[in-house]
């Protein structure tokens, strides 16, 4: 077991009342599981991966990983935003450095490692490039390869495919899957956010479904279907009505 | 100060910059002509303390006046140069300039001018005064305006096509609105510039008499029975004012503005949950008079508008016919007229510079007029390093403390707000008087009088550049675990340097503003000074008594005003203009 949720809440002080947004969250997840966290917009879905990363702090409940409960920003989990989050004014390959040099890796190394992951997202030749000169997609790959270069325990995507067109988010989707299923490369459990639900039943090993004001944990489904999933088969659809269904109610 | 893309703008129309200087140059050689000679003299008048209630109120009828007018240049001149691409190339560069060179040094000369036009009185004294404090303050606010217009989505401006919204109706529902977020910030600034021309005008005595205002009675104070005292009192009354406007209208004006802002996050830096703007809303003697005052007079003045709208929407303007030529023609005419009669102003002024210093220069003065502007720049490059070694690491540490910004914020405001030159009396009592520190004291007290000058928008521009600092960078930086150390040099100093660089340079422009008053003080009958170009400005005005006649004065005047201009335009375009490139290219956060 390496992520346990235990009765989690987080809580926002306001001008008013204070803002419950996450109510009893409980969640647990193995290793080389691929989870997908989805529900309708502002019930919390990114809170919860903010509070697995550390970012905030926790209400009330407890967050342990790999046992041991969680104290500050998390090192040992990389996340990937939906709106990028890339320095503007460092190009490709600094930007992915970055992240290694945070964690101390001695320069040659970092650039090293760097030109590996940044290889293996398709962006090789690239590495000078800043990004106001590539595309949405290709911005993303960058983000997807800051978050492997640190070779994470635990990947986390805030809703990563959001913020792009529908057809790099089919080919993004794919590339993901075969970082995912590739032995050779560290990351292998990911927990993802995601409103569409169509790309969670695609990709998810379990779909974790949220919801409500507080938010809760309002079902979890295992995806038990082989890989690669065919959108138009008859168990696909069936999983992604029942979840929709579940869903209708808030 | 409003980060207009100067620095792109510059890129384009480098010929429009230099057609700009050149406009100024003439307009001010213009002026010149107008010149006369003003008797400046010391005045021996103790203020009484039960004059300081009426004081204030003439101080602010003075603020409010030019304030009023720099309002409706502001958003004249801003919507327009916003409209019309093709004028803003020459409008920006002019208000540019006119922004980095110091005005407020120029007061005699524009009373000089106030006195032609409207003869030595007392009214004369009041335009030149209110023209001045308008100086101070127009600029920064027409470029937010210029800024915020072109700032409106692209998605309003065709909604408001399409729906047929033009006109008056655009202006008040659309165009202005716009423009309120960024007016509201930069009327506190021009506010706190603007106390500080205030006061130069009120301290200068003209036919033996002063403006009665806050500014003549602290420097007055200094002829009383307990100059130190006095002038305490004089401060205090300054800063009670100040906050005063601080609590009661800015804060709930930044309150009210919020709702005008096209981003949909909020500012940290405006927020007032159970502040006044409580009060107004729920309080009972705010309600009373909302009830029997202010709604019946919003009903009554918004009929009169709609009327007035009403009938001015049916007055329907013909197309002009032009008999004759094809309009192209009419159009080279007309601007060809416009160019001549901007070449025979440029010949008068010309005329009347040549006849001022012809044979009038004093050369002993003139020719240490490279050396004093060297001397001055050096200060004010060392009180610039200053506030910067301060001011830098208290936002970068602030940053990361929301409620902290905010209390900065207000009480920098505020602090901001003190006009340098109240404070020169306190300054000399202190570093001259006290400590007996001689030349090296009249040092000190300069360099105390110009941070105060320099620091404030350096301050403010930076404040302004953190809730600049997109928040989802500022999350990765930590997601990724950056140190502190780590996350300033990659992220914070990176996203804010570009409001350094425009703080910096409005810095430098407050900077010799302030100098004219921090070179050379007079107190309690002495009086100091440090070589310098405050000091060359003193004796050209007639300030020191010297051996120079009127004429020469206005020689030795025009010619160290000449070569200021020039010199703050040569390290603009060298050195600023450069930098701000280069910093809005790298540094651009949106991509």
């Amino acid at each position: 077991m390496l992520l346990k949720l235990e009765n989690v809440s987080k809580v926002y002080q306001t001008d008013g009342p204070p803002a419950t947004i996450l109510a009893d969250i409980c969640l647990t997840v193995d290793r080389n599981q691929f989870v997908c966290i989805v529900g309708p917009s502002g019930c919390g879905k990114s809170t919860i991966l903010r509070l697995i990363n550390g970012l905030l702090p926790i209400s009330s409940g407890k967050v342990f990983f790999k046992d041991k409960p969680l104290s500050g920003i998390n090192l040992e989990c990389a996340m990937v935003f939906q709106n990028f989050a890339l320095l503007p004014w460092l190009n490709v390959m600094q930007n992915v450095v970055l992240a290694l040099e945070a964690r101390g890796v001695p320069v040659a190394d970092a650039e090293k490692r760097a030109a590996f992951y940044i290889d293996k997202v398709g962006l090789g030749g690239f590495e000078t490039a800043y990004p106001r000169e590539i595309s949405g997609g290709m911005k993303q790959r960058v983000g997807l390869a800051r978050a492997m270069a640190v070779e994470p325990e635990l990947l986390l995507m805030d809703e990563p495919f959001s913020a792009l067109d529908a057809l790099t988010s089919i080919n993004l989707r794919q590339e993901l899957l075969s970082i995912w299923a590739d032995p050779n490369l560290a990351v292998s459990t990911v927990i993802m956010v995601t409103h569409i639900i169509e790309e969670a039943v695609e990709l998810a090993d379990r779909v974790v479904l949220v919801a409500g004001r507080p938010g809760r944990v309002v079902a979890d489904i295992d995806i038990a279907m082989e890989r690669p999933r065919l959108k138009n088969c008859e168990q696909f659809t069936r999983y992604v009505d029942s979840i929709f269904s579940l869903l209708a109610e808030f | 100060m409003a980060e207009t893309d100067i620095a792109l703008e510059y890129k384009h129309g480098k010929a429009s910059y230099w057609i700009a200087t050149l406009l100024v140059l003439m307009v001010a050689a213009v002026l010149a002509g107008l010149l006369h000679p003003v008797h400046i003299s010391r005045v021996k008048v103790a203020p009484e303390i039960w004059q300081l209630p009426i004081d204030a109120l003439w101080s602010l009828w003075r603020m409010f006046a030019a304030y009023v007018i720099s309002l409706i240049f502001a958003l004249s001149v801003g919507i327009y140069a916003a409209r019309r691409p093709k004028s803003a190339r020459i409008i920006i560069p002019i208000l540019d300039i006119l922004q980095s060179i110091p005005i407020v040094t120029f007061f005699p000369a524009a009373l000089g001018i106030a006195i032609r036009i409207f003869g030595g009185g007392r009214f004369g004294f009041e335009v030149a005064a209110v023209v001045l404090i308008f100086t101070s303050m127009a600029w920064n606010m027409a470029f937010s305006v210029y800024d915020s217009v072109r700032a409106i989505p692209h998605d309003t401006i065709e909604c408001a096509d399409s729906f047929g919204i033009r006109g008056y109706q655009r202006l008040f529902t659309i165009t202005i609105p716009a423009c309120i977020p960024g007016l509201l910030f930069n009327s506190i600034l021009s506010w706190a510039a603007g106390w500080f021309a205030l006061t130069a005008c009120e301290i200068l005595p003209v036919n033996n008499a002063t403006l009665p205002g806050l500014g003549s009675f602290i420097q007055h104070a200094q002829n009383s029975f307990n100059p130190l005292l006095m002038g305490i009192v004089g401060v205090a009354a300054l800063f009670t004012v100040v906050i005063g406007l601080e609590i009661f209208i800015w804060r709930p004006l930044g309150v009210w503005a919020e709702r005008f802002r096209y981003e949909m996050t909020v500012s940290t830096l405006s927020r007032d949950p159970r502040g006044i703007l409580g009060w107004y809303r729920h309080g009972f003697l705010p309600h009373l008079m909302m009830r029997y005052i202010v709604t019946p007079l919003n009903v009554g003045v918004n009929a009169v508008i709609s009327n007035v709208r009403g009938s001015a929407q049916k007055i329907v303007i013909p197309r002009m016919e032009v008999p004759g030529l094809p309009a192209r023609t009419w159009f080279f005419v007309i601007r060809f007229m416009g160019w001549g009669l901007v070449a025979i102003l440029f010949g008068f002024g010309i005329f009347h510079v040549y006849k001022i210093i012809s044979g009038n220069i004093p050369i002993s003065y003139a020719k240490q007029i490279p050396e004093v502007i060297a001397f001055s720049y050096m200060r004010i490059v060392v009180a610039y390093l200053f506030s910067v070694a301060w001011t830098v690491p208290l936002v970068l540490w602030a940053a990361r403390h929301p409620k902290a910004l905010r209390a900065i914020s207000s009480v920098s405001q505020i602090l901001a707000s003190l006009p340098a030159i109240s404070l020169t009396f306190l300054v000399v009592d202190i570093f001259i008087i006290k400590l007996k520190l001689g030349y090296l004291g009249i040092e000190l007290a300069c360099l105390f009088l110009l941070m105060n000058g320099v620091q404030w928008y350096v301050l403010f521009n930076m404040l302004g550049g953190v809730s600049k600092i997109p928040g989802d960078l500022i999350e990765a930086t930590s997601a990724m675990g950056l140190s502190k150390w780590q996350k300033f040099r990659n992220l914070m100093l990176p996203a804010m340097l570009p409001s350094l660089l425009t703080g910096s340079l409005t810095a430098f422009g407050g900077g010799w503003n302030t100098l004219i008053f921090s070179e050379s003080i007079s107190y309690a009958g002495n009086y100091y000074h440090v070589p310098g170009v405050g000091w060359m400005l003193d004796v050209a005005s007639g300030q020191t008594s010297s051996t120079l006649h009127p004429a020469q004065l206005s020689s030795l005047l025009l010619l160290t005003i000449g070569a200021l201009i020039g010199f703050i335009v040569i390290v603009n375009v060298l050195v600023w203009k450069r930098l701000q490139r280069w910093a809005a290219a790298k540094f651009r956060l949106d991509y």
